[in-house]
């Protein structure tokens, strides 16, 4: 089988970039292993505990915090929504009252970090991104440029962000030219 | 006008080289452009707006009206620049703007001697008549009159600048680092509150500023300031300013980043636009002070005695030897005692009778002359001050008697203040006027989040400054949430005579006959003369808002700042009205000037608006083809070979599907997963077709209406599973299929378990056309293709190179065709798979040129049909409309104006001749006049080299009837008339067989 190609693989090349000093910004990307969504109705909740109960996941969740269960995260993105990284393939779960959907391909994966990552989300996003709203575990959704992403807080300065595939290339350029003050380090493919 | 050898807060040890029309000027770190051209003599700074007149300094801040500069040169020239707001830098290089040949020597200074004809609305009256084509006359005139009438200029080459835009959150956003706001910051900070804290100048301290340096006022910022700097909750942005105040607690400032530098530091932006939104803010913006109104208010040497002061003790230049100072007010004793004390020799003019005794003994100390009850009825000299023409005046500011002749190079002179409260005015509407200050003030309710305090709301001592911040500060914590310990109030410390207690309300100084003497300006920047407001008044304009536009009092940068209440005060008097009941106009943002480039920060040029690629993009740039923008994606337009244009290209590439096989990338159409248990009763609803009977396995061709009844959108959709079905739209309508789903799902069918999810993203897709591409795709996937295993409108899942993919059977083209969906991962191996598989086919890629003229030989419609104006029944389209069941449009698609039967339908054009048809030509009968709108028009046109002419697809009123038909195609951009032949919109093959086959 052939290797599934990154959106980010033509621009995503590691070095050093912008400012001097030590790098404000570091930026990198992997692969998603498996993004999955679970939606419901009226009964979701029943609808989907035999699922996130198999995944190690207890419950729903409320819309800011992401639920992990080992290599498992969990997102919910609506009351009727839930999004999943790293569950392997649910189209087994599908049902009536369970719609399951593959969107393994559909997000590209920005790694953002370093001391002045929160800086640099102040200057594309427009929600509150300070370190005592929106802490280690968070998680929210908005838009970068116009474009509806996620974006999982999952350390003091380390972010994850989920943008559409097919934008993904336009946005990492928008990250990488906002990150130039900063000094920027991009890693790669992590 | 001279540099004092000592004081001030400059860093002497830090010469700058400055220039101003090519004149080298002394600077030091710490100057403004406007103190090194006060220091150097310069004189006049600027010319007039419209007269031309000359102009000197008058202030030292964002209100300055005559020192307007060009400043900087080539990409980062910029015009219009207040000299009075330029740090000096090292290699400053500015000159003088709206002057030819020179500011010194100005030949527009003409203007100034027809000055009678160019009163307030002259434009209005002029430009008029009185030929029968004056309109044009005057058009023609305009660029003249522009070029004489006008401000800087403005670079035409490239800002080589980055800007960035920041969005930031805090619980009390302070406005103004003065005594006030720091006293507001220090209690909301300590209470633990999130403060931003923002001040327009590089230094914080405000009017202390302007103090001689070194005094109590320093000690007392130094250490408010050491204390929020220690904390930290604080962010404290200096040369910053709030140029507007906005709904829900949003502030717009404008960070001047790099504006102190010759150029930003590499990789460093030069301004930031910051989007804040506070909680609660605390406007502590003091107050701007206002001229007085006398014969020669503008000459060069005439000033704001505020801004005097200020030269003097921030900047150590002495802007004259031999001074007048005038005033209606305290606050401009401490600027003639201080002139006094540098060595000027000093005439005080107060308009009042009365004055304190403690302050003119004090003035008299310093060797001040002071005369009371007096005014300045004239300036003498006509490019700089030369003297005063001072008489005794009564109550109404009249004179009683004949002026005395005062020699002096300056006039300081002081109307007042006006607290700075646009900020405020943006949010809440007007403010009311209040006589004991002499001034307009922000009121204060409940619900109001943004509040004044210090001198922005007319505070009568230091003392109240502090209380009032330290109040604001607390209240607006508390109503954050920090409610804690907010420490005590700082304690105060020795200052000058404010002004709001003692002002009189005289503005002007009038002849006995209550005219004033010569030219006496309300708003300098507009040269609006006094006289300018009293003939408003005499043709009829009452309202304040009438008169600002037609004489154009405070507009443009002034904004209210100088010239609002002086112009209030003679409509007032006019009128017979007190002010209050005259009113103001209201402030708009933005405070001051915002250049366009921080507003847009990175979103130009490749980042005007984030651009879509699909998987195979970078392949199809690789491979020579040339992109075009479709929407927000970039789509490979035509691949060319050597010496070919897109005709020829297009041609090739369609004739070689026809003949062989293409690939085109179809990853742009929009893919939107359908499920749930309710699904097909959804697109029963959404489609005018039905679903319920679609079997997994097959795919079907819908159409879906607008509300409206007219056409929205069109495209496949496939049942992959009991409650799965994969819908297809056109590129371009990809996002509004989805949100207009998404708002029935979740407003009208509620009852519907359906979800709808955008699945564009997660799959590429690849449509493989001509008569070998089921040869090929049998051979990448091994599967059985063949018509009996996959006819028409049929899908079926393969593997290649290991890849699950999926296969649909269906056409665009009118060839055999098939579409394969690739996970988006794999979108590229695949396609590079397929390519090299279908070498032995002749397999080429095609773009979206050739695949538009084949989808017309088809018949087939798209965007430029499907343009939101047409119906079913146009698009010869319905059959497809189930009578059986309702759906979207169908309703008001009954309307009997969509009925008509001579509405223009669909139908095909076979164009006589070798030139082709334009899209939008018009359609006209073979016979009689093109006049109007004709018979119809083109949609789409193509050379189609299946047939070997051109075609064109357009809507012709009643175009059934009409088939055989020759009628003329009218292109009146082009000025070319063709004939067409009417014939059915299916070109090729009508009955299928090639794509059924």
């Amino acid at each position: 089988m052939v290797e599934a190609l990154s959106p980010l693989k033509t621009v995503c090349a590691p070095g050093r970039y912008g400012a001097d000093g030590e790098a404000g910004i570091v930026l990198g990307t992997r692969a998603i292993r498996s993004l999955w969504q679970i939606a419901g109705w009226a009964d979701f909740e029943t609808a989907a505990a035999d699922l996130l109960g198999v995944l190690g996941l207890n419950g729903l969740g409320d819309y800011r915090t992401a639920r992990v269960a080992g290599a498992v995260t969990a997102w919910r993105i609506a009351p009727d929504k839930v999004l999943i990284e790293g569950c392997g393939d649910l189209t087994g779960y599908g049902s009536a009252d369970l719609a399951v959907l593959d969107l393994s391909h559909a997000r590209t994966l920005i790694d953002l970090g370093g001391p002045a990552a929160r800086d640099l989300l102040t200057q594309i996003v427009t929600v509150d991104v300070r370190a005592a709203t929106f802490k280690p575990g968070a998680f929210l959704q908005t838009g970068i440029h116009g474009v509806g992403v996620l974006i999982h807080c999952i350390g003091s300065d380390d972010f994850e962000i989920y943008v559409p595939s097919t934008w993904a290339e336009s946005l990492w350029e928008v990250f990488c030219e906002n990150a130039l003050p900063h000094g920027l380090l991009v890693n790669g493919a992590g | 006008m001279r540099r004092l050898d000592t004081g001030g807060r400059l860093n002497r040890s830090k010469p700058l080289s400055v220039s101003f029309d090519g004149k080298r000027l002394a600077a030091f770190e710490g100057d403004t452009l406007a103190a090194a051209l006060l220091a150097g003599g310069v004189s006049p700074v600027g010319r007039s707006f419209k007269f031309h007149r000359p102009r000197g300094v008058l202030s030292a801040g964002v209100e300055e009206p005559n020192a307007l500069v060009h400043l900087r040169e080539g990409g980062r020239h910029e015009p219009n620049v207040p000299a009075t707001m330029v740090e000096a830098f090292d290699g400053l290089v500015a000159t003088g703007q709206n002057a030819w040949p020179s500011l010194d020597f100005d030949i527009g200074a003409i203007n100034d001697l027809f000055s009678r004809f160019l009163g307030a609305g002259f434009y209005y009256k002029t430009f008029i008549g009185p030929f029968r084509h004056s309109t044009r006359f005057w058009m023609m005139c305009e660029r003249f009159i522009r070029r004489a009438a006008g401000l800087g200029r403005a670079a035409l080459v490239a800002d080589p600048d980055h800007y960035e835009k920041r969005s930031a959150f805090c619980d009390v956003l302070v406005i103004g680092g003065g005594v006030a706001g720091l006293s507001a910051a220090l209690p909301a900070a300590r209470a633990g509150a999130d403060v931003m804290l923002v001040e327009q100048d590089f230094a914080l301290g405000g009017a202390v500023l302007s103090d001689p340096a070194g005094g109590a006022g320093d000690k007392w910022v130094a250490k408010a300031r050491a204390e929020l700097e220690a904390l930290q909750n604080v962010r404290v942005l200096t040369r910053t300013t709030a140029f507007g105040a906005y709904d829900g607690g949003v502030y717009g400032l404008v960070e001047r980043v790099a504006d102190h530098l010759k150029a930003p530091d590499e990789h460093q932006v030069r301004q930031r636009y910051w989007q804040v939104h506070a909680k609660r803010a605390v406007m502590a913006t003091g107050a701007i002070e206002r001229p007085l109104v006398f014969g020669g208010n503008d000459r060069p040497g005439v000033m704001l005695a505020g801004a005097v002061r200020t030269y003097l003790n921030r900047f150590a230049v002495l802007a004259g030897e031999n001074a007048v100072v005038t005033t209606n007010n305290d606050s401009a004793y401490q600027t003639a005692i201080d002139l006094a004390r540098a060595g000027a020799k000093v005439t005080l003019v107060d308009m009042r009778e009365n004055v304190d005794a403690d302050l003119t003994r004090l003035a008299r100390e310093a060797g001040v002359t002071l005369l009371t009850g007096h005014g300045v009825l004239e300036v003498k000299g006509s490019r700089r001050v030369t003297a005063a023409a001072v008489a005794p005046i009564d109550a109404r500011g009249r004179a009683k008697a004949a002026p005395r002749l005062v020699s002096v190079d300056l006039i300081a002179m002081s109307g007042g203040w006006s607290p700075t409260l646009h900020l405020w005015s943006q949010l809440y509407g007007k403010p009311v006027y209040d006589a004991a200050s002499a001034c307009f003030l922000p009121t204060e309710e409940d619900a109001h989040r943004l509040r004044a305090a210090g001198i922005a709301a007319a505070a009568q001592t230091l003392d109240e400054v502090i209380e009032q911040g330290f109040a604001r500060g607390v209240e607006a914590a508390s109503a954050a949430g920090f409610a804690g310990d907010s420490g005590t109030r700082p304690e105060g410390f020795a200052t000058g005579p404010f002004w709001p207690a003692t002002m009189s309300p005289l503005w002007a100084v009038f002849n006995a006959d209550g005219k004033c003497r010569g030219k006496a300006f309300v708003d300098f920047q507009h040269d609006v003369k006094i006289t300018d407001i009293d003939q408003a008044h005499l043709e009829g304009y009452v309202s304040v808002e009438h008169l600002k536009r037609y004489t154009t009092t405070g507009m443009a940068t002034d904004q209210g700042k100088l010239a609002g209440v002086n112009a209030l005060s003679r409509m007032a008097e006019l009128r017979g009205l007190p002010i209050a009941q005259v009113g103001t106009t209201t402030f708009r943002p933005p405070y001051t000037p915002v250049t366009i480039g921080a507003i847009v920060g990175h979103d130009h040029g490749r980042h005007f608006r984030p651009t879509r690629r699909s998987a195979m993009h970078h392949w199809h740039g690789e491979n020579g083809a040339v992109m075009i923008e479709a929407g927000a994606w970039m789509r490979p337009w035509y691949y060319p070979e050597p010496g070919e244009d897109l005709r020829a290209a297009y041609i090739r590439e369609a004739a070689h599907v026809r003949r062989d096989v293409g690939l085109v990338d179809v990853s742009t159409l929009g893919k939107i997963a359908v499920q749930g248990p309710d699904a097909a009763e959804f697109l029963n609803r959404i489609y005018v077709n039905g679903w319920k009977t679609l079997q997994i396995g097959r795919l079907r061709y819908g159409v879906m209406l607008r509300e409206d009844g007219f056409v929205f959108d069109d495209g496949a959709t496939a049942r992959l599973g009991e409650h799965d079905y994969f819908m297809s739209t056109t590129t371009a309508n990809a996002a509004r299929v989805l949100a207009f789903a998404e708002q029935l799902l979740q407003t009208e069918w509620t009852d519907l378990r359906v979800h709808v999810t955008s699945v564009t993203d997660q799959w590429a897709a690849i449509a493989v056309a001509g008569p070998n591409s089921r040869a090929l795709l049998t051979k990448v996937t091994g599967a059985d293709l063949s018509r009996e295993a996959l006819p028409n409108n049929h899908f079926t899942t393969a593997e290649i190179d290991g890849v699950g993919v999926r296969v649909h059977r269906m056409s665009y083209s009118g060839e055999l065709a098939y579409e394969v969906y690739i996970p988006a991962g794999y979108g590229r191996p695949v396609w590079e798979t397929l390519y090299a598989a279908g070498a032995e086919f002749n397999l080429r890629p095609y773009g979206t040129e050739s695949m538009g003229a084949l989808r017309i030989e088809k018949g087939h419609v798209a965007g430029q049909e499907l343009d939101g104006r047409t119906t079913l029944k146009d698009l010869n389209l319905e059959g497809f409309a189930s009578k059986k069941k309702p759906f979207v449009g169908a309703v008001l698609s009954k309307r009997p104006v969509l009925e008509d039967p001579a509405r223009p339908s669909l139908v095909g054009l076979e164009i006589a001749g070798a030139i082709g048809a334009k899209a939008g030509s018009l359609l006209y009968p073979a016979t009689g006049e093109t006049k109007g709108h004709g018979d119809g028009w083109v949609s789409s046109a193509t050379y189609s080299p299946a047939l070997g002419r051109n075609i064109a697809m357009g809507f012709l009123k009643s175009g059934k009837d009409r088939i055989g038909e020759t009628i003329r195609v009218v292109n009146f951009l082009g000025n070319e008339t063709l004939k067409a032949k009417v014939v059915s919109n299916h070109f090729f093959d009508p009955d299928g067989e090639r794509q059924n086959g």
